[in-house]
């Protein structure tokens, strides 16, 4: 249960946070932008998809083969409406006439050379895949269907698998950690320097000293983080919902088969938890850290640069991602797994790759844990110390020490 | 009973000491003067009484223990003021009011409007308000849960003479309620008027203390401002 004055720091800051157009404007760009463009790209995609596909097939277009060996069943070529030439000079004069837009010369040696005339977007015409697909069905024709059966692969296979692993469950397990390792990333992209500046208002508009006899630091800067945390599912849900809307409500969007294939997806309980667990201790740290930068610090101007160093740290685990691939991961991975700011994409991306054994799984989790409470206390005391500094930065002796 | 206790306080910021030895009660019900020069030591008394400073040595304390905005109300109106500007006048003042645990304090906080002649602004940002209006909220935001102790840090520093009046009422209404005040002013005048005991300070220690009469007295009978004068010397002033 919340103290009173807590509740009242986490109603003001999120009622005024919603008030703001800004924060609109930044909750909604994204999923505009990323609506807009599945919108756009499937509007074009359907009909250039159209023209292409007709491109790409040769449907429509006037085809001549010379088969000098005559290797392909001249039925197929009848069905298909395709003229059959009298030698490559015929050919070749014929798509130089306008006759014919594509001419195939098959030659005893398999030298094969196709004629046509560039239209310009010829790059995007598999004019070779029709020979392959003469040659190939002829040949077919004249063996027995075992050997037919054998060269098309048309056998059936069945794995077994003795681990006895539940595919469906194993995707699960992959998808639920990249998704929070998605959701994190993307929250303090957005979040980062709302949760620096979160505190540096009160020192910098001189409100602290009234607001401190009203309330206690710890009230405040608790209530302070819970309104970012919920600001943050939020825009994690404004995020969410608009992206899949576009995608379920559009037809023949990219991601049908996707969405298809993630139908048989079973979630583990247990890695859907420690994926909940880690965002919420990951995001609880990373608040905890900003607002620890905002309370050192006295103008928003001065934010920069610790920033910076918080961000090389958190998106450091990126860079060696290679690391994490192993069943035994490196010493610089483990290193990074159980390092404060490296750990939460380590944790997720090793949660995901099965690379991480359950025991080193919660321990760098508690971790995590550990220094979000640290730092909170170290936001909630430097904020008292800082109160009155309202152009010097606060020194870290004095952080420890409680000097004024 | 004594509200405010402070016992040999020292004060000090590494080297330099703010606070030497400074002793004082303030009493229950009463209007007490904190007076000195720029730089005498009176907002840090009153931030080391708040909690905001450590004492070095002594103490500082109000109802008989350390400052804890947990279990002590205090309506403080600080020298360094702000507010949120980018918010609306009413919600500020709402907001603080629930902070103190006051019920009814949008309400509270129109009729407090309407009295300062600030209720058309009420749904402004406080940044679109002047200085001096702004400063009315403020004084609004400190007394809203009607405190026991009001520690004012120049009041009425930037206002009008019809907006001190103003504070000057509302002040004494505080009195009439019974709340014990503390006022830190450079207006002699208005400590003649208004306070019952003051203390003066310099370089951080007590120069004169007392009632307003007692200190008059020890001084020969002259006004509080040649008092003043007196112990900072003319040429400081």
């Amino acid at each position: 249960m919340l103290r009173a004055d807590t509740s009242e720091v986490v109603r003001f800051e999120i009622i005024r946070t919603l008030k703001r157009v800004s924060f609109w404007v930044a909750a909604l760009l994204l999923p505009m932008i990323i609506v807009g463009y599945v919108t756009v790209v499937s509007m074009i995609g359907s009909g250039a998809d159209d023209a292409l596909g007709e491109r790409a097939t040769l449907a429509g277009m006037r085809l001549g083969v010379w088969d000098e060996a005559g290797r392909i069943e001249p039925e197929l070529l009848r069905e298909q409406g395709v003229t059959v030439l009298v030698s490559e000079a015929a050919g070749r004069r014929a798509v130089a006439d306008g006759v014919l837009d594509v001419a195939y010369i098959i030659p005893e040696n398999l030298e094969v050379r196709i004629y046509f005339e560039s239209s310009g977007v010829d790059f995007l015409t598999d004019y070779r895949a029709r020979v392959d697909e003469w040659l190939h069905a002829s040949t077919l024709a004249g063996l027995t269907p075992d050997q037919q059966m054998i060269l098309t692969q048309a056998y059936e296979v069945e794995s077994i698998n003795l681990t006895d692993v539940n595919v469906h469950r194993a995707m699960g397990d992959l998808i639920a950690p990249l998704m929070g390792l998605v959701v994190f990333y993307a929250l303090i992209c957005i979040f980062g320097n709302r949760l620096t500046a979160s505190t540096i208002e009160e020192k910098e508009n001189r409100i602290s000293e009234m607001l401190l006899t009203a309330c206690s630091a710890r009230s405040l800067i608790v209530g302070k983080m819970i309104a970012l945390i919920l600001l943050g599912f939020l825009q994690v849900a404004i995020l969410a919902v608009p992206v899949l809307l576009a995608f379920m409500l559009l037809q023949d969007n990219p991601l049908e088969g996707v969405l298809g294939a993630l139908g048989g997806v079973e979630f583990g309980l247990g890695t859907v938890f420690a994926s909940l667990v880690l965002l919420l201790l990951s995001y609880i740290l990373f608040t905890g850290l900003s607002m620890f930068i905002g309370t050192l610090v006295p103008t928003a101007k001065e934010v920069g640069a610790y920033s910076g160093i918080v961000m090389i740290g958190v998106i450091l685990p990126i860079f060696f991602i290679g690391e994490y691939l192993a069943t035994e991961p490196s010493a610089l991975a483990n290193f990074l797994t159980f390092f404060p700011l490296s750990a939460p994409i380590s944790l997720f991306a090793r949660l995901a790759l099965g690379t991480i054994p359950l025991w080193q799984f919660w321990l760098a989790t508690g971790v995590v844990a550990l220094f979000a409470v640290i730092f909170i206390f170290l936001t909630i005391r430097t904020f008292q110390l800082g109160l009155m500094e309202f152009s010097r930065k606060l020194q870290f002796k004095e952080i420890i020490g409680g000097k004024q | 009973m004594k509200v405010i206790e402070v016992n040999d306080l020292v004060v000090g910021f590494g080297d330099k000491v703010v606070l030497d030895g400074l002793s004082f009660e303030v009493n229950k019900g009463e209007i007490f003067g904190l007076l000195g020069g720029n730089g005498s030591g009176k907002t840090t008394t009153l931030r080391t009484l708040l909690n905001f400073y450590k004492p070095t040595s002594g103490t500082a304390l109000i109802n008989g223990r350390r400052f804890d905005s947990e279990v002590t109300r205090v309506g403080y109106l600080p020298e360094e003021r702000g507010l949120y500007v980018k918010e609306r006048v009413l919600d500020v003042m709402t907001y603080f009011g629930r902070l103190k645990g006051v019920r009814g304090a949008a309400k509270w906080s129109k009729r407090y409007l309407e009295r300062v002649g600030l209720a058309d602004k009420m749904n402004e940002r406080l940044e679109k308000l002047s200085s001096g209006q702004q400063q009315k909220v403020q004084l609004g935001i400190t007394i809203i849960d009607a405190p026991g102790l009001l520690i004012l840090d120049e009041p009425t520093k930037g206002f009008d003479p019809v907006n001190r009046r103003l504070l000057m009422d509302i002040i004494e209404e505080r009195r009439q309620a019974g709340a014990t005040i503390v006022l830190i002013t450079h207006y002699m005048e208005e400590v003649e008027r208004l306070c019952d005991r003051a203390i003066l300070l310099k370089d951080g220690k007590a120069r004169a203390y007392g009632t307003i009469q007692e200190i008059k007295k020890k001084f020969g009978e002259k006004s509080l401002d040649q008092v003043f004068i007196d112990i900072y010397g003319e040429e400081e002033v």
